[in-house]
């Protein structure tokens, strides 16, 4: 088998491998918005497969493929920031309602106020969330493991105030 | 306000089970390689590309650099001529117009 097969077959391993998190990665980060997870999950993909050689294994695989998913969903999104399509404007309220589907209100509630944080906070908060360890998220931040528990736990503390004040304006 | 603390807190864990969810929604292994299969060769084309353009700039940067060497040649002969500097600068003129 030449160099190249034994890489693509590694390649391929590794993707059917951690799958469930690609997806995941790729609906949770395009909620709201009207891009397909199937699309996402392709760029995803080429930017695996750009950097792949460069993974040195020094964090888990998991870590790698998280930061490097991340950080191409994050492109796609100041991509889409810089050139709206007015399309998309107009249909924005149809867009939530079908991106949230099956979700109940207070869920749907949290989900965006995790969508709205900062690029970097909300990475942070959705890596905890996907059950990541301090270590890991500092590994993929370059921060350290205390900076990232107090980034933490002050990004709760806050989406706590902002879920009860609006849950408060509703009632 | 305690109701909707303990609410927070339940939509929280709700959102550390999503990764489990979605176990069901995830695509089939045949598209997932079909992706990686359009990935190797969007990034194969890429490669040609960047290469085709490296090799169209050297060819280029060759060409100016010879072009130049030989136009300061042949100012550098006017001035070894004895030519007043008033030519030097018309002939200069004409070889850069050229």
């Amino acid at each position: 088998m030449s160099r190249k097969e034994e890489k693509e077959r590694a390649f391929n391993a590794m993707l059917l491998r951690n799958k469930a998190l690609i997806w995941h990665i790729c609906s949770d980060y395009s909620l709201g918005k009207v891009w397909k997870v199937e699309d996402c999950m392709q760029e995803v993909v080429v930017s695996l497969w750009r950097y792949f050689e460069t993974f040195e294994g020094r964090s888990s695989e998991r870590t790698w493929i998280y930061r490097v998913a991340t950080n191409t969903m994050l492109m796609l999104r100041r991509k889409d920031n810089r050139s709206p399509i007015t399309e998309r404007i107009d249909n924005q309220e149809e867009i939530n309602n079908i991106s949230y589907e099956g979700y109940n209100e207070n869920y749907q509630q949290l989900l965006q106020l995790i969508n709205d944080l900062p690029e970097e906070n909300g990475m942070i908060i959705r890596a905890h969330l996907d059950g990541f360890s301090y270590q890991e998220i500092a590994e993929m931040t370059d921060l350290t493991e205390s900076a990232v528990a107090m980034r933490i736990a002050r990004t709760k503390k806050q989406l706590r105030e902002m879920f009860e004040k609006e849950n408060n304006k509703i009632s | 306000m305690n109701t909707l603390h303990d609410d927070f807190e339940l939509q929280w864990q709700h959102r550390q089970q999503a990764m489990n969810d979605v176990q069901n929604a995830v695509p089939s292994d045949e598209l997932l390689l079909d992706m990686a299969k359009k990935a190797q060769k969007r990034v194969k084309v890429k490669i040609r590309w960047i290469s085709y353009a490296a090799a169209a700039c050297l060819i280029f940067g060759v060409l100016l650099f010879g072009l130049t060497k030989q136009n300061t040649k042949e100012i550098t002969f006017l001035c070894n001529s004895g030519c007043s500097v008033q030519d030097v600068i018309v002939s200069a003129n004409r070889i850069v117009n050229q």
